[in-house]
């Protein structure tokens, strides 16, 4: 009897007790439905910007009167960026990503097993593939060598994160280029199979619509060098009416304020916004680091091929020199409530990129006259005049007598003054293995030679420290 | 789903409480009749016919076999007719048997020999009876009297006498106990009348027993390291929180008084930090039962000054009248029981308990005056000083007419130009400053403290009634006390009740009860909690009104009454304000509801079995409301919005919808109302059984089982209400732009948070002892916890623990050592843990909306808060402790000495990462540490003679701790932090300062830097080879301190005196110098001596005030010299300290009067606390080094005198 009642009494303990102790001790939230799933790819959209980039491009100069903070230099010198880790820096950059990738890999970990309807499931697998493959497209192209067909096999890639951390150190290892790129081709094909915008509220905008997923092919393939697809979804965005995705600019800059103009600059309403993230970053505020100034600007706009006025031309400027065109509004998030974080929206796909990625395709499959359509449906919005060009003066202005090149080297000009402080010239200076000089407030000249290894800018401190391979120097 | 699982947990713990209570209890008493019978010395006949009335029975037997059964004594406990029959009849040779409602006794066929046994008329069974008196002939009621190595016994009665039926078994020995006397053995031999005499013991040095919550254990018997103290001893008349009057006593417990603040727990911490980043708070168990924290705070989280700080103490409602002892424990061994939440040591508090006797009235009433402080402790400008200083900010650029106009805050300067400005008063001779204007202002000399300080009274009572019979015994108390408040703006009072009884509802069966309760009604200045501001790294508090931070911070110059006697307003926040005016309508109500019910089941099995099990329920209710009214200033700097500071005021909504518009208030009217409730509903049951294998001259053996279960809910819901008017009864008209705003602000006006805490147990232990002389004991505990989360390899933790004592003066040879009353030698390994609060296994989402702009976007997001580690597990301490006790001369004097290695394993802490798993800084098992220590009491009796005596008490501790693996690798910026940083190879939380290299001849700083040369600019983010940059200055936490205690008895004078002291820490000193100041603030003292021309920087260390220029281009440069200055090593102090910490003198008033008052005790006390710093740093300009300075509602620990009576009927 005593016996059979001990026996009982652990049993009795042992079985309550483990059930009794699966009590969750507050309030966290548990992913039951799909539309569980749907709020946490919601949040995968990275709210850090790579903006940094743009200080290490030749759109920047010393400005002696601008805040220099260690961190800026650094990437003015294309030097590890050691000495800061909050917005725009390198390190906040890649956790953000990363933590980004990590709402989707949360998701789709768990999507098959809640409950929920089944297209919904569909389309938020799509997002989730769209939205990581996407975030690590960002880093592999900041952190590592430009993708060149057979080199990629061999240059460092990023860690493409499939499945979600469980412990408090795990390994993670770089691969290659080729295997980074060829793992962001598997999900964005995968995700695009499955996408819909049905689900998506408001705007959309801050969601990877369609036209966005297209506008990050486009992108993908052109940084591949794979023309033909690319086209396919630069057509897939621009549908017939190509011109429908063209901001008018002369529309956006009527206005009084700065904050205005740039408002509306990046309004979700703006058909070629094709998709808006937050992020939260000072690089609004441009009395800080390598900025654009006079110099710059009559460089991007005096010499002028079509010798007609350029709407992009918006001189704004701070008493120290640094002249910046309203493409952000500073809005203020407060954590304490005198101070806080700066943030903006910004439109990162955009249905300018779109036709100017349209056009570089025509140019590398040799129709020089589509890429000019293509180049007049822009230009109408920029200049006054409508900046009609014909392939004779550019090869002329170029003093080229190869068709190609000339319209290659006019592109690039374009896309410059097009994408002004928006990162994107870091990339084609990698592209198109530019070479740039930059030179400090004390007259030290730098040089980036072509495809120079440090345009794969060094990974964080606390990566190397725990063990990631770090970039050659 | 989760609420039925949740249900049926709660309905299985009962069953199976139900089940192990009643279930035993029914087997051994099947249900029949039960008599009582209370019979001495009478025969069979007449116990039958006893039975025969009371019963339907009739009896069949033959006269002549029960004729010699004489002599039965029948104690009156209920007891059914079988059993009657088989205790009257053991030994008689003769046996019953009942056939329906017919007894028939026969002789026993299975008596052995029956025929010859019988006629020796040998009884197995007598009866023991006597009385026990104290040394002068008292009659003791209610001494307990147990057989030697069983659970059964009994108590004397109210005229001290006990009657008690043993076995007839000569080796049977008998324990006379009582609180207060020596325990006596008295071994039965053929006695049957033992009459016994206790003579009181000197309880002061010295426990007889140790109380572990679980069990009492002989000290004899312990192999732990425990130290008791009687409330008696240490209390502290006025102050409220016992934890406080603990500090000094004990060797190895160390308690910091961050704060005077009624409710605020004060840091206690045993044998120093088992941890480096976790709570390091010990448990605190109450009757047997760990008291949990209303709210749980980690120690920095106590040292914040927020509000819910006030809530922290976990003891606060208990009255210190009611207590009656402390046992603290401090090794693996003493704590083992706890098994794996112990890690920090346990302070086991035992309450008063009623007594057999007669009944017993006490009333204690005590009258507390705190003293004001003053500025003749701190290192501050005064006024004219001051004014000085603001003409050189004046000369320097940092304040003219155009700043002051748009400035957030004004001080007399700023008012002047503002006054200007607006026509009201004009320029001086020249064009230049109004002196006349001024000088008003520099001669007011303002003394803040004497403004906002008062010098309180504070009452306290307590009255208590207690007694009992042999069978029950009861307490009942209740305490009310009164605090007017030290400032203008505090104002406590706080009501406690406890009753408990105790019943023997029969030899096997006793039953306890207790209900207690506590009302706290406080009221606080108006606080906001503070904000970590990541841009420079600091804490920020608005609205800051903590009346002592006012008097600190403001300026001398400016004066809360004009010349006319009315309020005088200064600008603060854009808005008007005057302190006095603003705690009058800027405060804090806490209300708290605290009711807990405990009850306590004891059941002997069989003599060598005992059940015991221990239940409570507790229920606490906590308001807290914040009354911010609407012409407050900070109800009005919501409003503020003048064109010259529209853009500034930062109050105001800048409406991201409107790009165009100027920032306007969304609190156009009205102030606030908020209000924060707490609630904690708790249960616990703990079941043990205890097994008494074997005790006889040579061995005992002790086996303890047991399993408990805790069940705890905490609950938080916050409420702001704004545009509230307090003015119009009430109403609230909130702006509907609010929402909006908060929203911009990621903030919220309502939040509700839940916590649900599981803990299960199971526990064995074993004690074995050979002669008294050699004891080994063993503990295994198994504990689960549910928020180590679902992965049962991180729930569970098994801990253990072995220890051994050797009682060396029990041996032989040191009989002839006749002084030596006691020599024990302990050792001790086991490990214990600790459940680390913060830290979760799991993957945890958190609801958000992310900011958008436009309103059709928004949409709410699930955003990964933590990630998953699976790996997470509790932390762990293994623990050797040596210790060895010596009493000489009668405990005359007695040391207690032991010297402990702790190694503790997988410390939580914070880890940088790869950061490609999403988060990079995560929280997890991080760090080992190492802590070698060793801790001295020595007590002795200097001078014992009948008129006087001379007591001494002296405690030291040290102790050294390294941690010797820690994944992180602090920043520059956290190892010059004021709470340091833990860097592997060093203390945790050690302090490190960048090399000060005096002033430049500019009277700027400059420091050491790494090649030899001097500089002016760090990156405080590096992490790499800091140590290049820094210096060591030591640890944060001291590594020695104890206390002193003098205690002189005269005739009916008691008269005492304790000191403690610490030392071996450093504390960083506050960040009083700037590249710019202001005209609102006050200014360090040591300004006067700045750097003014060249040269001086051979003669001074503190640097020039900047003009602005010099300033910005400072700042262009990207150098922060003054930054780098308030964590340099010239801004650093030594921590240690000896405090005069308490006088009290008592007088007892002589037993002639007592008898003409009908009292039975009486005495007077006066007593002193907090009196004087005898030593600290100088550095630290007369700031007490234990207070924590951070605003809100704490406040310093005052000087504090109290007069008392204690009377009792």
């Amino acid at each position: 009897m005593n016996r059979l009642f001990g026996i009982l009494l652990i049993t009795v303990l042992s079985i309550s007790c483990d059930s009794y102790l699966d009590e969750n001790p507050d309030d966290r939230k548990e992913l039951q439905t799909v539309k569980d799933i749907a709020k946490l790819v919601a949040n995968s959209y990275n709210e850090s910007t790579y903006l940094f980039i743009e200080w290490m491009t030749d759109n920047v100069s010393a400005i002696p009167d601008n805040t220099q903070k260690d961190h800026m230099t650094e990437a003015f010198q294309w030097i590890s960026m050691d000495s800061y880790e909050a917005q725009e820096s390198t390190t906040y950059f890649w956790e953000n990503t990363y933590y980004a990738i990590a709402h989707c890999n949360e998701a789709l970990a768990v999507i098959d097993k809640v409950s929920g309807d089944d297209d919904h499931r569909s389309v938020v697998r799509a997002e989730a593939l769209i939205s990581r493959a996407y975030n690590h497209f960002l880093l592999v192209n900041v952190f590592s060598k430009h993708y060149r067909g057979e080199t990629s096999e061999d240059d460092l890639g990023i860690p493409y994160v499939e499945v979600v951390e469980d412990g408090l150190f795990e390994n993670y290892s770089r691969g290659s280029v080729k295997q980074v790129y060829d793992k962001i081709e598997r999900d964005l094909i995968t995700g695009l199979s499955l996408l819909k915008d049905d689900y998506f509220i408001g705007s959309k905008k801050y969601h990877f619509t369609r036209k966005a997923a297209y506008a990050f092919a486009a992108r993908f393939y052109l940084y591949k060098k794979d023309y033909s697809n690319s086209l396919k979804y630069c057509n897939l965005v621009l549908d017939d009416n190509p011109n429908d995705y063209v901001r008018d600019l002369f529309k956006i800059y009527q206005g009084t304020t700065f904050d205005e103009m740039a408002a509306k600059n990046s309004n979700v309403k703006e058909k070629s916004n094709l998709i808006a993230i937050r992020k939260e970053s000072f690089y609004a505020r441009a009395n800080y680091g390598y900025r654009s100034d006079k110099k710059i600007f009559i460089e991007l706009f005096n010499d002028n091929i079509q010798e007609e006025l350029d709407v992009r031309d918006q001189r704004w400027s701070y008493r120290t020199g640094a002249i910046v065109v309203p493409k952000y509004h500073e809005l203020f998030r407060y954590t304490t409530s005198n101070t806080g974080f700066p943030y903006f929206i910004q439109s990162e796909l955009k249905g300018e990129e779109v036709l100017l990625n349209r056009m570089e395709c025509y140019i590398m499959q040799g129709e020089y006259e589509i890429a000019l359509h293509d180049y007049h449906i822009l230009a109408a919005k920029r200049y006054m005049e409508g900046g009609k060009l014909d392939l004779n003066k550019i090869k002329e202005h170029y003093s080229l007598s190869d068709a190609q090149n000339a319209m290659k080297l006019f592109l690039l000009d374009e896309r410059r003054k097009e994408f002004l402080d928006e990162g994107l010239r870091w990339f084609d200076i990698k592209r198109f293995e530019l070479s740039i000089k930059h030179k400090d407030i004390q007259g030290n000249t730098f040089q980036l030679i072509p495809n120079d290894i440090r345009t794969a800018i060094q990974i964080p401190q606390s990566a190397i420290v725990n063990g990631l391979k770090p970039n050659p120097r | 789903m989760q609420k039925r699982k949740e249900f049926f947990a709660i309905r299985l713990m009962f069953f199976f409480f139900l089940f192990v209570c009643f279930g035993l209890k029914s087997k051994a008493f099947p249900q029949e009749e039960r008599l009582e019978l209370r019979m001495k010395g009478v025969s069979l006949i007449e116990v039958m016919s006893e039975i025969k009335e009371k019963t339907n029975y009739t009896f069949l037997y033959n006269v002549d076999d029960i004729k010699k059964v004489r002599n039965i004594n029948l104690t009156g406990i209920p007891k059914s007719v079988r059993e009657i029959l088989q205790e009257c009849l053991i030994g008689s040779g003769l046996a019953y048997e009942i056939r329906d409602k017919v007894i028939i006794i026969k002789p026993d066929p299975n008596a052995n020999g029956a025929d010859s046994e019988l006629h020796k008329t040998i009884k197995k069974v007598k009866n023991l009876y006597g009385y026990v008196t104290d040394n002068k002939g008292t009659m003791l009621p209610g001494v307990s009297v147990l057989i030697k190595g069983t659970y059964f016994g009994t108590s004397t009665d109210i005229n001290g006498n006990y009657s008690l039926i043993i076995a007839n078994d000569p080796n049977i020995i008998l324990v006379f106990s009582f609180i207060g006397m020596k325990t006596k053995e008295v071994s039965v031999g053929e006695l049957e009348k033992i009459n016994v005499e206790l003579f009181p013991s000197d309880e002061r040095l010295r426990e007889v027993l140790v109380t572990t919550g679980f069990q009492k254990i002989d000290r004899n018997l312990f192999t732990g390291s425990a130290n008791k103290l009687n409330q008696i001893d240490i209390a502290l008349s006025g102050i409220s929180d016992v934890s406080r009057s603990l500090q000094g006593h004990i060797s190895g417990v160390q308690v910091d008084n961050i704060s005077g603040t009624f409710g605020i727990s004060p840091i206690v911490r045993i044998r120093g930090k088992a941890s480096i980043n976790g709570s390091n708070k010990p448990l605190w168990v109450v009757d047997g039962v760990v008291q949990e924290d209303i709210i749980e705070l980690t120690n920095n989280d106590l040292t914040s000054g927020n509000l819910s700080t006030v809530l922290s103490s976990g003891v606060v409602g208990l009255n210190p009248d009611d207590i009656e002892s402390f046992q603290i424990l401090k090794d693996a061994s003493a704590t083992a029981l706890y098994g794996a939440k112990a890690m920090n040591g346990v302070i086991v508090i035992t309450t008063k308990k009623g007594k057999t006797g007669k009944l017993k009235v006490t009333y204690s009433g005590s009258a507390i005056i705190r003293q004001k402080p003053n500025y003749s402790q701190f290192d501050i400008l005064s006024s004219d000083e001051e004014m000085e200083v603001y003409e050189e900010l004046y000369d320097k650029g940092w304040i003219d007419i155009a700043k002051a106009s748009s400035a957030a805050n004004h001080g007399a300067m700023s008012k002047m130009f503002y006054e200007i400005a607006n026509n009201n008063v004009s320029w001086g001779p020249d064009g230049g400053l109004n002196y006349q204007f001024l000088s008003k202002y520099a001669n007011s000399n303002t003394d803040w403290f004497d403004i906002l300080f008062r010098n309180s009274l504070s009452q306290q009572h307590s009255f208590s009634i207690s007694g009992g019979s042999d069978k029950s015994r009861f307490y009942t108390s209740i305490g009310y006390y009164n605090d007017e408040g030290q400032t203008l703006a505090d104002e406590v009072k706080n009501y406690t009740t406890l009753v408990k009884g105790d019943f023997d509802v029969s030899k096997r069966l006793k039953l306890g009860f207790k209900v207690s309760g506590n009302i706290r009604d406080q009221k606080l200045p108006g606080s906001q909690d503070r904000k970590f501001e990541p841009i420079d790294g600091l804490y920020e508090r608005n609205f800051d009104v903590n009346p002592y931070n006012y008097a600190l911070y403001t300026s001398r110059s400016i004066r809360p009454y004009n010349e006319n006697g009315n309020l005088e307003y200064f600008r603060r926040n854009y808005a008007p304000f005057n302190i006095l005016y603003e705690l009058d309508h800027n405060y804090v109500n806490v209300d708290v509801d605290d009711i807990l019910f405990q009850g306590e089941v004891q059941f002997a099995i069989t003599s060598k079995l005992r059940f015991r099990s221990t239940f409570q329920g507790r229920w606490v209710n906590t308001l807290r409301e914040q009354k911010i009214h609407e012409t407050s200033n900070h109800a009005e700097a919501y409003r503020a919005d003048a064109p010259l500071f529209v853009n500034r005021n930062s109050f105001l909504f800048d409406d991201p919808d409107h790009p165009e518009k100027e920032p306007y208030s969304v609190l156009k009217q009205g102030g606030f109302y908020n209000t924060t409730k707490n609630s904690l509903t708790g249960y616990f049951i703990r079941n043990i059984v205890d097994w008494n294998l074997k005790s006889d001259q040579d061995h005992i053996v002790n086996l303890l089982f047991g399993q408990e279960i805790r069940y705890t809910n905490r609950k938080e819901t916050h409420h702001e209400i704004w545009g509230y008017l307090y003015d119009k009864g009430g109403i609230s008209i909130t702006d509907p732009m609010v929402v909006k705003y908060l929203k911009f602000r990621d903030q919220t006006d309502y939040y509700r948070r839940k916590e649900k805490y599981r803990f299960a147990g199971v526990f064995l232990t074993g004690a074995y002892s050979f002669k008294g002389k050699y004891i080994l004991n063993s503990t295994f505990r198994f504990d689960g916890d549910n928020r180590q989360g679902k992965n049962s390899d991180s729930r569970y933790l098994p801990t253990w623990n072995v220890s051994g004592a050797w009682n060396v003066h029990g041996e032989n040879f040191m009989k002839s050592i006749g002084f030596v009353d006691r020599l024990k030698l302990k050792a001790t390994y086991g490990l214990s843990g600790d459940n680390g609060i913060g830290a979760s296994p799991s993957l945890i989402l958190k609801a958000g909306e992310p900011l958008r702009p436009n309103d059709e976007d928004g949409e709410g997001v699930l955003y990964i808060d933590e990630l998953a580690n699976k790996n997470l597990t509790w932390e762990k301490l293994y623990e050797f402790n040596l210790g060895i006790e010596l009493e000489v001369l009668n405990g005359r004097f007695y040391t207690d000495i032991e010297y402990f290695r702790r190694r503790s394993k997988d410390l939580l802490g914070f880890v940088t990462t790869t950061g490609v798993g999403g988060i990079r800084k995560k929280y997890g098992n991080v760090g080992e540490m190492r802590i070698n220590g060793i801790e001295f009491t020595l007590s002795s009796q200097n001078v014992k003679t009948k008129n006087f005596n001379w007591d001494t008490r002296f405690t030291f501790s040290y102790a050294k701790d390294k941690i010797t693996k820690y994944y992180d690798e602090p920043r520059i910026a956290d190892a010059i932090q004021s709470l340091g940083t833990n860097f592997e190879g060093y203390s945790s939380n050690s302090l490190f300062s960048i090399p000060f290299a005096g002033l430049d001849d500019n009277g700027v700083p400059q420091f050491f830097g790494p090649n030899g040369k001097n500089i002016q600019k760090l990156n405080l983010q590096k992490r790499i080879d800091i140590l290049k940059y820094l210096k060591y200055e030591g640890p944060t936490t001291p590594k020695g301190f104890g206390g002193l205690e003098n205690i002189f008895h005269y005739k009916n004078w008691t008269f005492s005196i304790g000191l403690n002291y610490r030392f071996g820490n450093k504390i960083r000193l506050e960040d009083a110098f700037s590249d710019r100041y202001d005209d609102y603030s006050s200014l360090p003292g040591r300004l006067k001596n700045r750097w003014k021309k060249a040269g001086d920087e051979n003669r001074t260390n503190i640097p020039v005030i900047l003009t602005r220029w010099k300033s910005e281009e400072l700042n262009d440069n990207g150098l922060n010299p003054y930054q780098l200055y308030n964590k340099s090593t010239a801004r650093v102090a030594d921590g240690s300290f000896v405090r005069l910490k308490n006088i009290g003198i008592v007088y007892q008033l002589p037993q002639t009067w007592l008898n003409s008052m009908n009292l039975s005790s009486a005495s007077l006390k006066f007593q002193a606390y907090n009196i004087a710093l005898l030593y600290s740093d100088k550095k630290l300009n007369g700031v007490d080094p234990e207070f924590f300075q951070s605003g809100g509602i704490s406040l310093p620990m005052s000087r504090t005198y109290s007069f008392s009576v204690n009377l009792a009927f």
